[in-house]
Formats: C-alpha cells, sequence, structure tokens
C-alpha cells in the first residue's frame, strides 16, 4: 500500500529538485511535500503527521511495558524533542486519537540554572515559560532543582510558578518561595551543586557528570514521590547517536544498550525513550508544522566555564557535519546500536556504578578506588571493563566531598538488579 | 525594488540575535547584477547585518552550521533548492536550531 516504485525515487532525489518548483508528496503522490522524513522521503504535511504518529506509536507498542492506568513520570525540559514528545502524549491521550494511550502522565521539569551559571532572573523566566507550557496541558506538573539531588528530592507544583508570575511582588514577601533557596545552616544545595561543577575539570565531565546527576534525581523523584516505575524522555534519533560513540570514546561501550536503547533499566525506574527514532531534523519539523513554542535555554550545548569541545560536543559536530553530507549517518549509526546487548556478565553482575548507575563487572581492579576514593569509600565507580574509564575519569581528581555524599548516598532510588 | 522578508529564528538560534525571534527585513536591490537573491546571498547577508555574536555558531562557510534546518514558507529548503532557492518578496523564512535541548 505505501510501496513506491524504488528506482523513481532515487531519480527524482539523485537529480537536483528544479527551482522553486513544488515536489510532491512520495506517499499520497497528491498532495505538496513540505518536508522530508526518513531522509529522503519527501512528505505532505498530513502525510507526514500520520507517518510521526504512527512511528511513535509503534516504539511504545512494541515494547508493551506501559500498562492501562500506570501513572508515568514525563521528563520535560522544555527543547524541542521534549516538546514534540508532550504534544504526541497529549494527542495520543485525546479523544479524537485513532489508538489511545491509556497511561496517566505526570510532567516534571528540572531546573538546571546552577549549573548553566544562570542568574535567577533567567532562572525563573524559563522555569515560567516552561511552566506556562505544562500548565496548557492541563496534565499535572511539577518542577524540581537539580540540586535536589543533594536535598531529598523534592518537587514542587508548577501551578507555584505560574502564581508567583503574576505576582512577583508578593512572593517575595510570602515565605517560603521554592524557587529560591530554602536550606539554613546547612550548605544549600545550589552551593554544593556549584562546588562540585567548579572542580571538574573537563567539559566532558561536566557534562558526563549532568546526565548522571539529572538521570539520578528523576529516578530518585519517580520512585519516592510519584510511586512511579518509568520515566519518559525525550531522547531522540540524532542526539542518541551522538551519544553513542561519545560513550564509545568515554569507555562506556559495555552500557550502550542501556544508553541507547528504548528502555533503559539499570534501576528499578525505567526510562523509556519514546522519541529514539526521530532524527532531530524530523523533531524540528514537527515542531514546525505544529507551531509549538520550544523553550532553548542555550544556544549550544557547551557548559559555562568548558571550551565546548567536551567529547559530547565534538561527537555533536562530527555527526551533524556528516549528516550534512551524508543524509543517511545517523539512521546508519543507529541501526547499529540496535544490534548490541549487554554482556551477560555485566546483566548478572548486582553491582552498579553509584555515580551513573550502570552495572559493572565484579572483577574490578584497586586501581579503581585510589583514583576515585578519599575517605575509604567502598563503593566502585563504573568500571565495566579494565580499560574503561567511564565515571571514573569523570569524577577523577574531584576530591570534593559533594561528590562523595552523592556516592554513599543510600540506593534506595534505584537498585543493582537488572 | 527591494524585497521584503520575514526571518525567523528558533531552537535556540535567536540566542544569536539578540533573542529576537522575528526580523522584518527589506533586502536591498542588488547593483548592476540580476536582482535576484537566493538563499545563500541571504546567509551572507544575515552575517554581515544581523548577527550579534559567535557568527560560527550560525554560519559554516557560506551556508549555515550542520544541524541547522531552514523552512521556507514552512517548507524544508531541500525541497526547494536549498542555498539555490529565490527568494521571493514576502517569503518566511526560518532557521531552527536543532543543536541541544532535550
Ligand atoms: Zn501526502
Ligand atoms: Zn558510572
Amino acid at each position: 500500500m505505501c510501496s513506491v516504485n524504488e528506482d523513481e525515487v532515487q531519480e527524482v532525489i539523485s537529480s537536483p529538485p528544479p527551482l522553486n518548483l513544488d515536489q510532491v508528496c512520495m506517499k499520497c503522490n497528491s498532495e505538496k511535500a513540505v518536508t522530508i522524513a526518513r531522509t529522503k522521503d519527501p512528505f505532505c504535511r498530513a502525510c507526514f503527521d500520520q507517518y510521526f504518529t504512527h512511528r511513535f506509536r509503534s516504539t511504545f507498542g512494541k515494547s508493551r511495558l506501559i500498562r492501562q492506568g500506570e501513572e508515568v513520570l514525563l521528563a520535560f525540559s522544555g527543547g524541542q524533542s521534549s516538546r514534540v514528545l508532550l504534544h504526541l502524549v497529549q494527542e495520543g491521550l485525546s479523544e479524537h486519537a485513532v489508538k489511545r494511550l491509556r497511561f496517566t502522565p505526570i510532567i516534571i521539569y528540572i531546573d538546571e540554572g546552577v549549573v548553566y551559571g544562570y542568574a535567577s532572573e533567567r532562572q525563573k523566566s524559563l522555569l515560567k515559560e516552561v511552566s506556562g507550557i505544562i500548565a496548557q496541558t492541563q496534565f499535572p506538573g511539577y518542577f524540581t532543582k537539580l540540586e535536589e539531588v543533594f536535598t531529598g528530592a523534592r518537587v514542587w507544583p508548577i501551578s507555584d510558578a505560574v502564581l508567583s508570575a503574576g505576582s512577583e511582588q508578593r512572593s517575595k514577601l510570602a515565605a517560603p518561595d521554592p524557587t529560591s533557596s530554602i536550606s539554613q545552616g546547612e550548605m544549600p544545595g545550589e552551593v554544593k551543586l556549584k562546588q562540585l561543577f567548579d572542580s571538574l575539570k573537563s567539559s566532558t565531565a561536566k557534562e558526563d557528570m549532568l546526565q548522571s546527576l539529572r538521570r539520578q534525581l528523576l529516578v530518585d523523584i519517580a520512585a519516592k514521590y510519584f510511586n512511579t516505575g518509568k520515566i519518559l524522555v525525550g531522547d531522540n534519533a540524532t542526539r542518541l547517536s551522538v551519544r553513542l560513540l561519545g560513550n564509545i570514546a568515554q569507555g562506556r561501550g559495555g552500557t550502550i544498550p542501556l544508553d541507547t536503547g528504548f528502555c533503559d533499566n539499570r534501576s528499578d525506574v525505567m526510562v523509556l525513550r519514546p522519541l529514539r527514532e526521530f532524527p532531530d531534523s524530523e523533531i524540528a519539523s514537527y515542531l514546525t508544522l505544529h507551531q509549538l513554542q520550544s523553550v532553548d535555554a542555550s544556544s549550544d550545548h557547551s557548559l559555562p566555564g568548558s571550551s565546548g569541545h567536551s567529547i559530547e560536543g565534538l561527537t555533536a559536530s562530527f555527526v551533524h557535519s556528516l549528516q550534512s553530507n551524508f543524509s543517511s549517518t545517523v539512521s546508519t549509526i543507529f541501526r547499529t546500536s540496535d544490534k548490541l546487548q549487554l554482556s551477560e556478565d555485566l546483566v548478572h553482575s548486582g553491582q552498579c556504578c553509584p555515580l551513573c548507575q550502570a552495572p559493572c563487572e565484579e572483577s574490578f581492579n584497586e586501581e579503581v578506588f585510589s583514583h576515585v576514593s578519599t575517605s575509604g569509600n567502598n563503593k566502585l565507580l563504573c568500571y565495566v571493563s579494565s580499560h574503561s574509564i567511564g565515571c571514573r575519569l569523570t569524577a577523577r581528581g574531584t576530591v570534593h566531598e559533594n561528590i562523595l555524599e552523592l556516592l554513599l548516598k543510600d540506593d534506595s532510588g534505584g537498585s543493582n538488579e537488572l | 525594488m527591494p524585497l521584503s522578508v520575514e526571518i525567523e529564528f528558533s531552537g535556540g538560534a535567536e540566542l544569536l540575535f539578540n533573542k529576537i525571534k522575528k526580523h522584518k527585513i527589506e533586502l536591498p536591490d542588488k547593483m548592476g547584477v540580476a536582482n535576484t537573491w537566493t538563499i545563500r546571498d541571504l546567509i551572507g547577508w544575515i552575517k554581515e547585518n544581523l548577527l550579534c555574536e559567535r557568527p560560527e555558531l550560525f554560519v559554516q562557510g557560506e551556508s549555515v552550521r550542520p544541524g541547522i534546518l531552514v523552512m521556507i514558507n514552512n517548507i524544508d529548503w531541500d525541497l526547494v533548492g536549498g542555498l539555490d532557492y529565490v527568494i521571493n518578496n514576502n517569503d518566511t523564512i526560518l532557521f531552527i536550531s536543532t543543536l541541544h535541548g532535550g
């Protein structure tokens, strides 16, 4: 039904398109094409939507992981991918959906402003923008702050953020304002977080740490606060391709299936990636065609104080330039990742890294400890093979007590069993 | 006759343009040569006239940096000629960065 003579399509693509002339949708063969999907296929608006929704649903459907009526946390950063994810979930739950989704989403936003060094005004305005989008969906929405990894993973309803938008004066008088620091006496989480990031030497370490903390916090919140076992995240195919190559470079090759697969079940709380088959160009097309606003916190993906030349940043540039010349780059890298599996040793190791929570091989080298531990800390950072660097490298040189505090934290949020 | 064009930046690209998303601009007549503006010309013009900071995050060579998607009147630029597309009066041209954010 959907099939088309391959040669014909090839021909249309390989000869340079006539200037300013309309191309026709390859699927319905009648409407004007507005976007290109699946690397080379021109689609009209309606057929693109249909393709997109169908692919999203089948990624979900194949897994059969989410039960009817189950509450699921949806991690919303305001960025393009999670904006699209939020919209797809909203559409999928609406009454006019062809096959309705059947779970109940709870939306969570993590304020990472401290890490990016944003002024509190900027942080607040981002929060308000994001909260506005969440509020429109009518889903229950909450926000937290990355520094909450140190202070018990608290969350606040986004209505708090929306309310304080209109009444800046009042919220200054009223206590306690969740958008300002609360702890007295003890060192506030935001200071700890800032110190931790300042102590990290390389851009790679900072970005790696950010990912680990984000994950830890989401898992903690899902388990402790919402009692749910599933988190949806917006990772798309381009991002996952970058991660795949970046992880290999960082010595995390052993856990690629967890880092890039649909279901990351390294802890009791699963992280699911329903957008994993869409490259970022398709995400951007969807966003544009549906006129969705995303909230973009930074103009490039480097953290402040870092050169931008992190392994992740360089890998991203590499993948993007390759993609612009060879449009099947992402799909090729991506298909490779689907063929990889966790080694049996890792699956049954029963050990997990306290920072990234990935499983570790049981046999590890004493040297690991000398690199990371100061005060007799007997937990191991991920050490998936004798050549692995991973978290060990991220934490190296960070003798800061804040990181030890994280490492020694109770594992109540996620356990080691796969 | 000068061309009137609406340019829009999003996905974080606007942060390189004073955080202003929409720009209404007039492209002046070209001297001597055929009076056509292509997207290639426009990118050069933006670099000279609109870009506020760090051009390397927006421009690469005569095109946009890989990872920035261009939509012309809501149509993917690759469908209408890419860099060689000839701009018409009242076109809307969107530059959407896909380089971060999830
Ligand atoms: Zn069509
Ligand atoms: Zn680790």
